[in-house]
């Protein structure tokens, strides 16, 4: 069976595969390269990113789908079409393939994109098919609102109308969810914020997922095309599929294997758990970096971790217990996400001193971990933290990471921390190195004294 | 032949059409009527771009259009120029053509053919890689007339197809129609008495939704008085819709 289109329409259709396509590549990569300290380098989390390029890529195919199958009717030969012998499939078929193949070779750009950036740093695993099945299914569901609503929703209105109906579904689902709070609605959009580093959604739900949207698709598609059987019956299969996701909703399985810790033997020695082992070298390298500016602390005993329950896990999901003298807590962090599969500029070597310097002080019950506050040692620790965003030409208005303190204000309220704080920016580095060497041991407890 | 068994139309509660019946023959068949009479309405069903309400529509003893595959195939015998049909306008007459000849599940391989004849009928194979916007009105309606012959159909459905024509349009018209009558049954929907007088072939009166008259020239004429006059067909007119009234 050959579709056959005159000249120009079929230079349409070319066009608007085209167009599709180059939007829908453009607004994923833009999506998943924003983000990319959430899945970068881990195949589990690759894999589902793709599905956050159908939260707009649906939208275009709806109102691409919508524009072609508007055509007869924006151009006045709709009754040419309704008398026609063949089928409304047929005749629709090239345009509506046009653009379902656009927005499928857009994703496909975009998990290219998402493979280029993972498989160079991947250590393990691979792209997860049954993932990548939530693409397939927007392409149908996209085609077939777009099928649907420019067939029977007024000519100027239909593209836009067709364009924001997958989002407004979306975003009735989120409401639906949050209002009904029993979690049913939970794994019905594609665009799911799942993060799969250690959580998986069940193969069940996500199969029945994307079946129940492509059936979905495909019977509004039939509908429009006047194929009430196949509508019919590509409802019931909607139908089955919708009861899968329902029977398995909100259901996730930990992918417990990431949890185990793998160390790097060195200096510095640096333990992180499977599921980040991909940036295990350069969490060395950025953790040595630091602890060049830092001279005069002796970090050679200490492991530096992602995380303080790191071995405990390990323990607890894989047996595996790394034995470590002193370990030292260094998040892995890239903007506001932490554990993240990148390592961020500012924010890791913020947090990095946070650590260092006021992380003794934070643990316990509060600020001032068993000491007083506005303790000497709690003051020293700001003083030095103060001077470290410094060193590192750091910001000091508490941006560099969620939750960090505003050392410049804190340091404004206090003439003697101020007083200390210059003192201590003053000093030549053979000072300064000799004040961190003798009060190493205090400020790891938060009983240092101030620079004086 | 095409045939309408009880046909009937309604938009909602409105009736359109009620309880037509009608056959058409090998030759020209004018369906006369006043301006929303229901002329075109019945086009549509008899072309399939509408199913009635009401009744059947029988391609030789088939049932026509509806949506089993046979209905919908037979329509590929049915050509239609509708009285206002739109088009994208960088099309070429060419691709008009052969889009229409392809909507009329012609097979691929004989389209380029069909649409080469379809253009000599009408004689615009000089302007066969014009683009439709730019033709003239009288031009365009033969490019949809182009597009209604190129799929070879028995029955020929014409909607108005002088509207809007200067008289030597008109009169090239009329005798395409003339041509095209001798073996291919057509129908045409007019409202001026001139096409009825030119294309002389069986007349139907439509007026409220039903058929008022149906007969030939000759005995339509006679209707309206003793000669054959353009007037006397006027009479004639006015006689059965005033009656119809």
């Amino acid at each position: 069976m050959r579709s056959f289109t005159p000249g120009r329409l079929g230079y349409q259709d070319f066009l608007v595969a085209a167009a599709v396509a180059a939007l829908t590549a453009a607004q994923g990569i833009f999506l998943v390269a924003g983000r990319a300290e959430r899945w970068e380098g881990n195949w589990a989390s690759s894999s589902a990113v793709v599905g956050w390029a159908t939260l707009w890529g649906t939208c275009i195919a709806a109102a691409a789908a919508a524009w072609v199958v508007a055509a007869p009717r924006r151009h006045g030969y709709l009754p040419l079409v309704q008398a026609a012998a063949r089928s409304q499939a047929r005749i629709y078929a090239a345009a509506l393939l046009s653009v379902g193949a656009g927005s499928l070779l857009g994703y496909l750009a975009v998990l290219g994109f998402v493979t280029a950036k993972t498989a160079p740093k991947a250590t393990h695993g691979s792209a997860d098919l049954v993932e990548l099945a939530t693409p397939l299914a927007a392409v149908v569901i996209g085609v077939g609102v777009g099928t649907a609503l420019g067939r029977v929703v007024p000519l100027r209105l239909a593209p836009l109308a067709a364009g924001i109906t997958p989002y407004v579904i979306y975003m009735l689902l989120v409401y639906a969810d949050v209002y009904v709070s029993q979690g049913i609605f939970t794994d019905f959009p594609m665009s799911d914020q799942v993060d799969r580093t250690y959580l998986r959604i069940p193969v069940e739900t996500l199969a029945g997922r994307a079946l129940f949207w492509a059936a979905l698709g495909g019977a509004l598609i039939a509908w429009t095309m006047r194929s009430g059987r196949h509508a019919y019956s590509l409802l019931l299969l909607a139908g089955f599929a919708c009861s899968a996701v329902l029977l398995t909703a909100g259901a996730r399985t930990e992918a417990v294997g990431e949890y185990e810790a793998v160390c790097i033997e060195g200096q510095p020695r640096v333990c992180v758990d499977r599921a980040h082992d991909h940036l295990g070298t350069e969490y060395q390298r950025r953790i040595r970096e630091n602890l060049a500016a830092l001279r005069g602390i002796d970090m050679s005993s200490v492991t530096f971790v992602p995380a303080p329950d790191l071995f405990e896990l390990s323990r607890r999901y894989s047996g595996n217990m790394p034995s470590a003298q002193r370990i030292l807590t260094a998040p892995l962090i890239d903007g506001r996400t932490s554990p993240a599969h990148r390592i961020g500029g500012a924010s890791f070597d913020a947090s990095f001193g946070f650590s260092v310097f006021l992380a003794p002080c934070l643990q316990g019950d509060g600020p001032t971990a068993g000491q007083p506050k506005g303790s000497d040692g709690t003051r020293a620790a700001f003083v030095l933290y103060d001077w470290w965003l410094g060193v590192r030409d750091l910001a000091r208005d508490g941006t560099n990471f969620p939750g960090e303190l505003k050392v410049q204000s804190i340091l404004a309220e206090d003439p003697g921390m101020s007083k200390a704080s210059e003192t201590f920016a003053q000093m030549d580095e053979g000072q300064r190195e000799e004040f961190l060497r003798s009060h190493q041991a205090d400020l790891a407890n938060c009983r240092g004294s101030l620079p004086t | 032949m095409l045939e309408v068994k009880g046909v009937g139309f309604r938009y909602g509660a409105r009736s359109v059409l009620a309880d037509i019946s009608l056959q058409f023959a090998t030759g020209a068949n004018l369906l006369l009527g006043r301006n929303g009479a229901g002329k075109t309405t019945l086009l549509r069903i008899l072309a399939g771009a509408v199913a009635p309400t009401a009744g059947t529509v029988l391609l030789d003893g088939q049932l026509s259009g509806g949506s089993t595959r046979l209905g919908r195939r037979l329509l590929g015998n049915i050509g239609w120029l509708p009285q206002d049909f739109g088009y994208p306008p960088r099309m070429t007459v060419r691709e008009f053509a052969a889009y229409a000849a392809w909507l009329k599940a012609a097979p691929p391989k004989t389209i380029p053919q069909k649409v080469d004849f379809a253009l000599q009928v009408v004689d615009l194979g000089d302007r066969a890689g014009c683009s439709l916007g730019s033709l003239s009105g009288g031009q365009l309606r033969r490019a949809g007339l182009a597009a209604a012959l190129a799929g070879d159909p028995a029955v020929l459905i014409l909607d108005e197809p002088t509207a809007g024509l200067d008289p030597e349009q008109r009169d090239t018209f009329h005798q395409l129609v003339q041509r095209l009558k001798e073996h291919k049954t057509v129908i045409v929907a007019t409202h001026l008495l001139e096409d009825v007088e030119a294309l002389a072939g069986r007349v139907v009166i439509i007026d409220q939704g039903a058929v008022r008259w149906s007969g030939s020239l000759p005995e339509l004429s006679l209707l309206g008085g003793e000669d054959s006059s353009l007037a006397a067909l006027r009479t004639a007119f006015h006689k059965v819709v005033s009656g119809a009234s």
